[in-house]
């Protein structure tokens, strides 16, 4: 009787601690923080209410089109690249600035912060044989002293990194952090070509969910790319792909595969899979194929075959992406076998995805060099 | 079992000594638990406070002035250290609320598009809280101080006049996102703290973060090189380490109460349970004849002991969250009061505490059976059987606790020769010397008794005589409980006085040092701008009711490792005289001429400087020695302050602006015309007061006073635990000599004469005790005074001996003594002595 007494006052004074802690352990949860809030929020979030959109084709007037779109809400700056020195050692790079606007409006304000435009830098170097990415992040509203856009010559600046358009479709990049850095001139080899309808990409039904897309498929690069270990005197060729809109993906869509090959034999493919999140692809997936004479032919989301070939676990944010591609375009006869020249090419800023160089073989073959990027993929 | 049943129904049959030992034992573990509780949240309060305002930066960059400065400057800062992730921050300060109650919030304006995703600042919707001019981030509480709702608008006044912020969200969702705990702080993007603040282009710091970069220190190294001179690179670690470290005298002090009130009511749950082992000495001793052995007994009582102290712990923890509540709101106050925290913070509770508490309650009920336990079971049970309280014993427990007294005072005493500076050290000292006093009282108190009884053998009349032997016979029994009665009591007195002299030495410095009629500042915000400028102090020198001004600017410098408050001051003669010199000579003379530096006694405590020593101050212009001419009263600043010439200050810092002035009128002027006249000249946005000299004296001693309401809070606490102890032991006492009470009623003494007997009795202790605690009282306020408060803050002051500091905690004791003689003496007298005599 009275040991079960004592088995009740302890009882009791358990249950008491065991109340305590659970109710710290609520108290003390932690907020949900998804990694890319921050952008999340400045490209879906806010209506498109002042902005222009891509409705309908336009005449593209070059060096004007070079330069930035202020009235669509987002813009990009896209080069991917690859390097190499006298010694054949190569690298992959790639150097984006984009630009967002937070609202249409022009709110008057002593402060130069109140300034609805963003601008974020991704640059990342590909040391192919230090099996290294180098992936450095910038970011900041656009201020006078640190970040902005010109328009004559075509100019894209975040702190030191520069985009600039230095002839008729020639360019000068630099960009660097932590003892990283490179610096290049760009002379186009290759005509602008318009994507999509001669330059209106459309992205789903909805009129108006669709940018303006015209890349140059190859630019001729030289300059320098500095490394812990020394600077290195390089060559190599480059892709660009420039971009502006309103709207960006639709809700059914979980992300997109984007293919750039450079063929040796002088043609280009670009090619961009839009999938659904059901897994499907999306009929609005679309690309170019220019052949080595510089025509230009039309994709459509049947004209071209994916197999995945391989996957690639992240082991730091437990993604796991496809790793290694089979691209057929029968209309082209191009077989291409896309493999990564590194795994690890994931950027795991604000955002996070996969861009990185791949070689591109046919029948076994050398047949190119491309750059593929993959957004929307999750852990699994 | 049949042991159990009998200590069950022991137990059962006197609830009042169970109830009470369990109230003991909860109090006990209440204060101590509540002063823990109210610690812990405080100080993460603090601390989500400090990290609200300085993020998860390490470093900062900042104006050498300590004032704003480009925003060009962050172009040059991320260029030279991106990896570090430089985020620009604006802050100030906006007043809101009625007019009859305004509050001051403080801006912090981040841009909100470097966050990094470190949750410090919780997450929300970023769209509108950047693109919305004034939208802004509150606690629930803040808000309400702001009166304003969810989703509107709210007048507030700023240096650069009135305008409004949004109340977008709020912040104090869960307790983990730091902005949560910051009340009092308005989180606004940085462009809207620009626009509100009126300081567009200007920065008040660069954030930078070096935690997890293995080349930190080369990027820090390479930032240094670039700086130009009037910015500079500091650490924020060792910022906000300086604001804690400065905390920590104030929760040392907390924490020292805290320990004081637990050895007050160990003192009372060891003379509870010894009583409840004594009172069944006899039974005890027939259990032992019966053959039930030692360790059975033993066992018994340890399990008694261990329900008896996890009820009380149990109890103590609730009753300890409703202290740590109540105690909850000054704490905060005095945090914000003197270390410019922020937020009151929220009650945490962790269930370690929760342990803690109920652990602490059982062994203290543990350790306090352990000794009458084990003299009890020692003793020869034939022997205990026959005598109910074994005197012999009882004198002798006294006599080694005596001894043990005494080595606690030689203990302090070593403690105090020997550390100079220790605060811990001091804080031993205090604890071994009340400890001392009531290990030693007991033996005192019944010596003394003995030798009256024994002296004056026909003591008349007969109460007194009756009186005086009974209280000295109940030593051994309440002995404890005198003690620790006595200790409460010089404790209250101790720090009564302590308060008393430290309020008394304010009170005449502040007659001292305020000397105008009237003072122009912003007030008490220790970190308002300078707003008065050369063209202001012109026009009310100007008045013609106005002989003389002075002027005070300050200005925060870092000094290596240290947060300096400097103070530049222009002052008449008649404002020179003010300050009294502890070392050093009065550098008036050459004060404009040279760089001549007086530095205040905490400082020269804390930098261990004397007077003729140079002290380096950085200035816009690099490094200038000052010599230190003197060393002045202040207590204004536990931080200490450095005082220069304010013409010194603006030659090298060129700037005119200046704090605050003072107003010498000439003589006969009106002084409610010129008040209202001064009123009149301030700019309209409220920034600015006049201040009588009064009400500036008023408003500082009711700082002070705040200041210490905890401590008097948590004084009236011992005491209280102190007071039931005595009521308790007294109860015990008298229930126990019952059968005594009923003999003498039997053999023909009236009941009146009982009852006087047993008053006088209650008084004579209750007298002894208090008696005994002025003496006492008077030594801990010097220890309080002389090593306490010189080596948490570097005051010195005098011990003065204010009366109702002295008296008030004596007579509240010996009224608490009497009343608990009440219920027992009527109880005694109306008790029928036949009964009594057969049951008992």
């Amino acid at each position: 009787m009275n040991k079960r007494r004592c088995l009740l006052v302890a009882l009791v004074v358990l249950m008491i601690a065991i109340g305590a802690a659970r109710w710290r352990l609520r108290t003390a949860a932690p907020p949900v923080n998804t990694p890319d809030r921050a952008i999340a929020a400045l490209s879906a979030r806010s209506d498109d209410v002042g902005f222009a959109r891509a409705l309908q084709a336009r005449d593209f007037v070059f060096p004007r089109d070079h330069a930035s779109h202020d009235d669509f809400r987002s813009e990009w700056w896209y080069f991917t690249g690859h390097l190499h020195d006298n010694n054949d050692r190569p690298w992959g790079f790639q150097l984006t600035l984009f630009r967002f606007e937070l609202s249409a409006d022009k709110t008057l304000s002593t402060s130069k912060w109140r300034t609805p435009r963003v601008l974020l830098g991704h640059f990342a170097l590909t040391d192919i044989v230090g099996r290294q990415f180098h992936a450095f992040e910038r970011l900041s509203r656009a201020l006078p002293e640190i970040a902005g856009t010109s328009t004559t010559p075509a100019a894209v600046w975040l702190d030191d990194w520069r985009i600039e358009q230095r002839g008729a479709h020639d360019w000068y990049l630099h960009a660097g952090q932590d003892g990283i850095e490179i610096e290049l001139d760009l002379e186009a080899a290759s005509a602008v070509v318009l994507q999509g309808e001669a330059g209106l990409s459309r992205k789903s039904a909805t009129a108006g969910n669709a940018s303006y897309y015209y890349s140059l498929p190859r630019l001729s690069a030289r300059g320098r790319v500095r490394m812990a270990d020394g600077e290195h005197q390089v060559r190599g060729q480059a892709w660009l792909d420039r971009e502006w809109s309103t709207s960006a993906l639709s809700r059914e869509q979980a992300g997109w595969d984007w293919f750039a090959v450079q063929l040796d034999d002088g043609g280009a493919l670009m090619f961009y899979r839009l999938r659904q999140r059901d897994g499907g692809t999306a009929a609005f997936s679309a690309g170019t194929y220019v052949d080595n004479r510089g025509v230009q032919h039309p994709l459509s989301a049947t004209d071209v075959t994916i197999d995945v070939l391989g996957e690639w676990r992240s082991p730091e944010t437990g993604r796991t992406y496809p790793a290694g591609w089979r691209l057929r375009v029968a209309s082209a006869a191009l077989d291409l076998t896309l493999v990564p020249r590194l795994a690890s090419q994931e950027w795991r800023a604000r955002f996070h995805y996969w861009e990185g160089a791949v070689t591109v073989t046919q029948a076994g073959q050398p047949a190119g060099l491309g750059y593929v990027e993959l957004t929307g993929y999750g852990p699994r | 079992m049949l042991l159990w049943r009998a200590s069950m129904r022991f137990l059962t049959r006197h609830p009042a000594q169970c109830l009470l030992a369990i109230s003991g034992i909860a109090l006990g573990v209440a204060i101590v638990v509540g002063v823990l509780l109210t610690q812990a949240s405080a100080r993460q309060a603090f601390d989500a406070s400090l990290r609200s305002v300085f993020g998860a930066a390490t470093h900062f960059v900042v104006a050498v002035d300590g004032e704003d400065f480009d925003e060009q400057l962050l172009a040059l800062v991320r260029r030279t250290a991106p990896a570090l992730a430089p985020s620009a921050i604006v802050t100030g300060t906006v007043r809101g609320g009625n007019a009859e109650d305004r509050v001051a919030v403080q801006v912090l304006g981040i841009d909100a598009l470097n966050l990094r995703d470190d949750g410090q600042r919780g997450a929300m919707a970023w769209h509108p809280f950047l693109t919305t001019p004034g939208a802004m981030l509150l606690s629930s509480r803040t808000a309400q101080r702001l009166k304003v709702t969810r989703g509107a608008r709210v007048k507030v006044e700023t240096e650069a006049g009135p305008t409004s912020l949004l109340w977008l969200a709020n912040v104090d969702a869960d307790a983990s996102s730091a902005a949560a705990a910051s009340d009092d702080v308005a989180v606004v993007d940085i462009a809207s703290a620009q626009e509100v603040l009126g300081k567009a282009g200007r920065l008040t710091r660069i954030e930078l973060n070096a935690s997890g970069n293995a080349s930190a220190a080369a990027h820090l190294a390479a930032l240094a090189r670039v700086l130009p001179r009037h910015v500079q690179l500091i650490d924020a670690g060792r910022q906000a380490r300086g604001a804690r470290s400065l905390t920590d005298a104030f929760y040392t002090n907390l924490d020292a109460l805290s320990l004081l009130a637990l050895l007050v009511g160990g003192f009372m749950i060891y003379n509870t349970m010894s009583f409840l082992v004594m009172q069944r000495r006899a039974l005890f001793a027939r259990l032992r004849a019966l053959g039930v052995t030692r360790a059975a007994l033993a066992r018994l009582i340890v399990a008694e002991a261990l329900l008896l102290g996890t009820l009380g712990g149990v109890f103590g923890c609730a009753l300890g969250y409703a202290l740590a509540s109540a105690l909850m709101a000054p704490v905060g106050q005095t945090l914000r009061d003197h270390y410019a925290a922020t937020g009151d913070g929220q009650l945490i509770f962790a269930p370690t505490l929760a342990v803690l508490g109920i652990t602490l309650a059982a062994v203290t009920t543990l350790l306090a059976a352990a000794l009458p336990a084990w003299s009890t079971l020692q003793a020869d049970p034939a022997h205990a059987a026959r005598y109910s309280v074994g005197a012999d014993s009882a004198a002798q427990g006294l006599r080694r606790a005596a001894w043990l007294g005494l080595a606690c005072g030689v203990l302090a005493l070593a403690l105090l020769a020997l550390s100079s500076r220790s605060l811990y050290a001091g804080f031993a000292a205090l604890g071994a010397t009340i400890l001392a006093a009531m290990l030693g009282v007991p033996w005192l108190v019944q010596h003394a008794l003995a030798r009256l009884a024994h002296r004056h053998a026909r003591l008349h009349p007969l109460p007194v005589r009756l009186a005086v032997r009974g209280a000295a016979r109940s030593m051994g029994c309440i002995g404890m409980a005198v003690a620790a009665l006595m200790a409460a009591t010089a404790t209250s007195v101790g720090v009564g006085l302590m308060v008393a002299s430290f309020r008394g030495a304010v009170d005449d410095w502040l007659s001292q040092i305020l000397r105008a009629d009237f003072y122009i500042s912003p007030g008490f915000d220790e970190h308002a701008p300078p707003r008065i400028d050369t063209e202001f102090i012109a026009r009310i020198a100007a008045l013609p009711e106005v002989a003389e001004l002075s002027q005070t600017r300050r200005v925060r410098v870092q000094d290596g490792e240290r947060d300096l408050s400097v103070t530049a001051y222009a002052l008449p003669v008649s404002a020179q005289a003010g300050f009294h010199f502890l070392a050093g000579v009065a550098p008036w003379p050459a004060w404009d001429a040279q760089d001549l530096a007086i530095i205040s006694e905490p400082l020269a405590y804390h930098l261990q400087r004397q007077a003729g020593d140079v002290l380096v101050l950085p200035t816009p212009v690099g490094p200038k020695p000052f010599r230190i001419s003197g060393i002045y009263t202040d207590y204004g600043s536990e931080r200490g302050v450095v005082a220069i010439s304010l013409a010194r200050f603006r030659h090298y810092w060129h700037d005119e602006r200046v704090h605050g002035i003072g107003i010498y009128p000439h003589a006969g002027v009106d002084s409610v015309a010129l008040q209202a006249r001064l009123t009149s000249l301030l700019p309209r946005d409220g920034s600015l007061a006049v201040w009588s000299n009064a009400a500036l004296k008023s408003r500082s001693l009711a700082v002070f006073d705040r200041t210490f309401a905890i401590t008097r809070v948590l004084t009236l606490f011992a005491a209280a635990i102190a007071a039931l102890g005595v009521f308790n032991a007294l109860l015990a006492l008298h229930l126990e000599r019952g059968r005594e009470y009923a003999m003498l009623l039997a053999i023909g003494l009236a009941p009146g004469t009982l009852r006087a007997t047993l008053y006088l009795q209650t008084a004579i202790i209750a007298l002894l005790a208090s008696g005994l605690a002025l003496p006492l009282g008077v030594v801990i306020a010097k220890l309080l005074i002389a090593v306490i408060n010189i080596r948490s803050f570097g005051w010195s002051m005098q011990l003065t001996l204010d009366a109702s500091a002295l008296l008030m905690p004596a007579l509240g004791a010996l009224g608490a003594a009497l009343a608990a003689t009440v219920y027992p003496a009527e109880r005694a007298v109306r008790i029928d002595p036949a009964t009594a005599l057969r049951y008992e």
